[in-house]
Order: structure tokens, then C-alpha cells, then sequence
């Protein structure tokens, strides 16, 4: 029996329908997760998965493989859950946390991957021989790097030693070096060698005013020397005369001459 | 349910019966795998495989890259060599818009002097939009 072309369209078309209907498949929210996080940290991100057919669908998650970055550590993805049923027409959401390590990261570095998800009938079995096909959907997901913030575990670490190290500098100085500082014998060791040091210093100065002291007495003959010479004389160093022979007074201030 | 703004993916078969292809030869760019999209936004097709092993011993293998894929029949759109699947998921560059189906085409190279066996590897296709 022929049958007409229009209805055998009508047909062929609900057909289509009836097994689009039936057939459950994935599908996700449009939209890639750019994800600016600081090296060391951690971040979240929501992501809905939608059984849009009218069965039960299982679903699987694959874990993105970031393209190796020179000197540089990946990212580490984890999602939770795993795997799962979605019933019909409802969503589930999978929480993908993403950690960036501190080791050889720096910012500015980019990774850029895809997290995905299978759809697995319910009463799925892997089959032998030839290529299996799974399909799904997937998130890109880009990482940008930014520069690191110091954690609070590492910041109250080292608070903490640096109050150990102040606490144990105040023990030590209170009662272990004032003690010993204040003791008898040690005040007496310090006021003798305070007494030795003014002492030396005594001397030095007492040294010291005996060599200004013959420097003075020096320049004081000097100058009782040449009272009496003239300038020139003076210069020349020529030494005053006693005069004896010119008639002038001895020290007695007899003339010489009368004898 | 509705989702605003989503891409779904289905896709047409659940494997590829490649033909028994003899060691050093390849199979064609003739078997294909139709993608859908039912969701109201245009997605890429990213795809990934798993390298080819017997069910009895996974040990007797050859490498995923052997298995290369193509938008068109027996070599790719720019006349270049077909591209070969990867381990991790990487985009085909084929888009699928809203409400449409797009084909991808797949061939086998067996490398020379490979076991006479079955082999089998998983071929995962994703919408990302």
C-alpha cells in the first residue's frame, strides 16, 4: 500500500518527536567559569546538571586535564559528586572546587580546560569491540592567577613565633640575666672596674697636664731669657751679656772695673 | 523543566563498529557519529577517547591517537590531515547551533604489527556552551 508523501512525513516526523521525547540527555546553563583566584587559594563553583527527558539518567563526571604550563603547577579540580541519578526533568547541582597550588605559581599564568559530564542509561553496560559513544555536556573552565594572599593558618604561625621568640627574650632577660646582673658579686665586679677605669683616666689626665705643664714652664724660661735683647738678638738667638767687661754691674752691683 | 539559555547534547548511536581492518592499515573517515543539540544556544563539540585494549588484557593496547575524526567524509573540511583523538577533551572546532545536529566522522589507524584481536575504546562527546 502506497502511502502518501504528506502523511508519511507526519509520520516520519512523529517519529522524531516521540524518540526525542523518550531519549533522556543532558543539558547545563550556557556560561564558561572565569575564575580569578589567588595563588594558594581555593574556590567554589555551582554547577547545574538537567535530565531533560522524561527517564531517570545516570551521569558520571570527568575531571578536567589542564595543558601542562612550563615551571608551573596545575590546578587541582575535584566536583562532588561523582556520579549520580537525575530524575526526569529535574536538575542536580555538582559543587566543583578548585584548588591552586602555591608551588612554582605565579600570577598572570592561565589554565583553560573542561570539566565534564556523561550520561549513562540506568541499566548501562559497557559493550566489547569498536568505539563505545558517551555524550554529555561540559563547562569550561579558565583559571587566571592572581598574586597570593597570606593564608591565616601561615599568618597565625607566624604570630605565634614571633611571640615565642619575644616571650622567651622578656623570660630570659627577667630571670635569668637581671637576677645574675643584680647579685652581690657582680655589682661588686662592676663598681672595681668602674673604680679602675676613673683611675685610669685619672692618670692619663694627670699625663697629660704634666706635658702642658713643661711646655708652659718651657716657654715662660724662654721668655725670661730674652728680656734685655733685641728683637734681632732674639732671632738670632744671642744670648744676653753679663757685661763684666763693659763696666756693668755684677750681681753683687759692684763695678767691675774698681778692682 | 526549562532552562533558559542551556545546550543539551545527545548523541545518535552508542558505538562505532569499525570493519576488521588488517595491522598497517587504516579504516576510513566513513563512520559517523551524529551530535544534537535541543538546548535554545549554540555549544562546540569537545571530544576525548580512551586508548584501544582488549576486554580480556589492558595491557594489549595501542594509543588513542590512532583513532582520528573529521566534519567531512574521508578528510577534513581544510583538506589536511584528520585530527586524532586526544586523552583529555579538546574542541573539535564543530558547532552545533540551537535545535540542530552536527556529524563527526571517524577512522582507524592500526599500527603495524598489532595483535589480531577485538579492541575497544570509549569515545566521549560533549556540548560546551
Amino acid at each position: 500500500m502506497a502511502i502518501s508523501k504528506a502523511s508519511f512525513f507526519v509520520f516520519l516526523l512523529s517519529l522524531i518527536l516521540t524518540s526525542g521525547i523518550y531519549h533522556a540527555q543532558l543539558g547545563q546553563a550556557a556560561g564558561a567559569f572565569i575564575i580569578n583566584m589567588s595563588i594558594g587559594s581555593t574556590a567554589e563553583r555551582n554547577w547545574s546538571l538537567v535530565n531533560t527527558g522524561d527517564v531517570p539518567l545516570g551521569y558520571k563526571i570527568i575531571l578536567p586535564e589542564f595543558t601542562p604550563v612550563p615551571n608551573a603547577t596545575a590546578p587541582i579540580v575535584t566536583a562532588v559528586p561523582m556520579n549520580g541519578t537525575i530524575p526526569a526533568h529535574t536538575s542536580v547541582t555538582i559543587k566543583v572546587i578548585i584548588n591552586l597550588p602555591y608551588l612554582n605559581n605565579k600570577a598572570g599564568i592561565r589554565w583553560d580546560s573542561v570539566i565534564g559530564s556523561v550520561a549513562q542509561p540506568l541499566n548501562f553496560t559497557q559493550g566489547t569491540g569498536g568505539a563505545q559513544i558517551q555524550g554529555g555536556v561540559g563547562k569550561e573552565i579558565v583559571i587566571r592567577a592572581q598574586p597570593p594572599t597570606i593564608p591565616p593558618l601561615e599568618l597565625a604561625a607566624v604570630v605565634i613565633a614571633a611571640v615565642a621568640v619575644i616571650g622567651g627574650a622578656i623570660y630570659y632577660y627577667k630571670f635569668k640575666f637581671l637576677p645574675k646582673y643584680n647579685s652581690k658579686e657582680s655589682k661588686a665586679a662592676r663598681a672595681k672596674a668602674a673604680k679602675e677605669k676613673a683611675k685610669e683616666k685619672l692618670s692619663k689626665m694627670e699625663a697629660k697636664l704634666k706635658v702642658e705643664r713643661s711646655k708652659l714652664l718651657a716657654q715662660a724660661r724662654a721668655i725670661k731669657g730674652s728680656r734685655g735683647t733685641t728683637a734681632s738678638q732674639r732671632k738670632t738667638g744671642v744670648k744676653k751679656s753679663k757685661s763684666k767687661a763693659k763696666g756693668g754691674r755684677t750681681s753683687r752691683g759692684r763695678s767691675a772695673r774698681k778692682k | 523543566m526549562s532552562v533558559s539559555s542551556s545546550c543539551t547534547l545527545q548523541v545518535s548511536n552508542t558505538a562505532i563498529a569499525f570493519p576488521s581492518t588488517a595491522a598497517g592499515n587504516n579504516a576510513p573517515l566513513a563512520n559517523t557519529v551524529s551530535a544534537t543539540n535541543n538546548g535554545n544556544v549554540e555549544g562546540y563539540i569537545w571530544i576525548s577517547g580512551t586508548s584501544w585494549a582488549t576486554s580480556a588484557n589492558s595491557a594489549i593496547n595501542f594509543f588513542v591517537t590512532n583513532t582520528i575524526f573529521s566534519n567531512a567524509p574521508n578528510q577534513n573540511a581544510a583538506g589536511y590531515l584528520a585530527n586524532a583523538l586526544t586523552l583529555s577533551a579538546s574542541n573539535t572546532a564543530v558547532l552545533i547551533p540551537a535545535i540542530t545536529s552536527n556529524t563527526l566522522y571517524f577512522g582507524v589507524n592500526i599500527p603495524a604489527g598489532q595483535a589480531s584481536n577485538t579492541y575497544t575504546q570509549n569515545i566521549i562527546f560533549q556540548t560546551v556552551c
